[in-house]
């Protein structure tokens, strides 16, 4: 009891870590290499050493993925302050790549990890499904796939149909017929 | 993204030989360790290897067809 009593005292502050002075951790500083071609050859002298290339094989030997190891020792690396994140993603690849030929050549059993159907799509392929959408969204909008709007025109009104500048009119002569007006009695009135 | 998936992701797409633009990019310099010169130096460094394990499983096809054919004649 007494020592877990002690244990508390020692133990944080709440709020003590807003406090704490972290900047001189390795990944807060500017990293060792800027350029990709060195950090891979950083990594490649790393792994390299045999003490550690046997290690290498030993994980691989105990079913590790070739993927899983190469982001171990990327991201290692980068805890390091040896370069940054987006440097670990893009030489996680090659390093896999390399610790595949290193094991090929010392007869080593190896998984990759990494699904051979995998997933990705292109930009260019992006791009062109959404284009491919728009214009499939657009082809709705066209009339010929509309239903025919039985009630459409008398819901416009009588009066709409004056509107319409295609319609025939009938000429003065035949409005008077139409009307009842004949040439005739306009003569006799007169 | 999980950052697992992200790294899969990364190297499923240097594997199949799409992410050298991003690499490329990402210094002044166009990355020197492409897919295409490691497999080249895979195939310098492995050829004898892998010349040897192909005559060795031709080798092993053909002993088992001999194998078989003679089984056939004695039945």
């Amino acid at each position: 009891m007494a020592n877990k009593k002690y244990a508390a005292i020692d133990g944080p502050i709440p709020g003590e870590n807003l406090i704490s002075d972290e900047r001189n951790y390795p990944w807060r500083r500017a990293p060792d290499y800027t350029d990709l071609d060195e950090a891979m050859e950083f990594l490649l002298d790393t792994i390299s050493e045999k003490p550690k290339l046997f290690a290498v094989f030993n994980a691989l030997e105990n079913e590790i993925t070739v993927a899983q190891f190469s982001q171990t020792i990327v991201m290692s690396a980068m805890a390091q302050g040896r370069f940054t994140l987006d440097f670990a993603l893009l030489l996680a690849g090659p390093l896999a790549k390399y610790i595949s030929i290193l094991a090929e050549g010392y007869d080593v059993d190896y998984d990759m990890g990494v699904e051979t159907e995998y997933m990705y799509f292109p930009k260019e392929l992006i791009d062109a499904s959404q284009l491919d959408f728009e214009l499939q969204q657009e082809m709705e909008r066209t009339p010929e796939n509309e239903e025919e709007d039985v009630n459409e025109e008398a819901r416009e009104g009588l009066m709409n149909a004056m509107k319409d500048e295609s319609m025939d009119v009938a000429s003065e002569e035949e409005q008077d017929s139409m009307l009842g007006y004949n040439e005739g009695e306009d003569e006799e009135l007169v | 993204m999980n950052l697992n998936k992200a790294f899969k992701r990364s190297i499923a797409r240097y594997l199949d030989g799409v992410g050298t633009k991003e690499m490329d990019n990402a210094s002044e310099e166009p990355f020197t360790y492409t897919l295409e010169t490691l497999e080249a130096i895979a195939d310098t460094v492995l050829e004898e290897k892998r010349t040897a394990k192909k005559k060795a499983a031709k080798k092993a096809s053909r002993a088992k067809k001999k194998t078989e054919e003679s089984d056939t004649d004695g039945e």
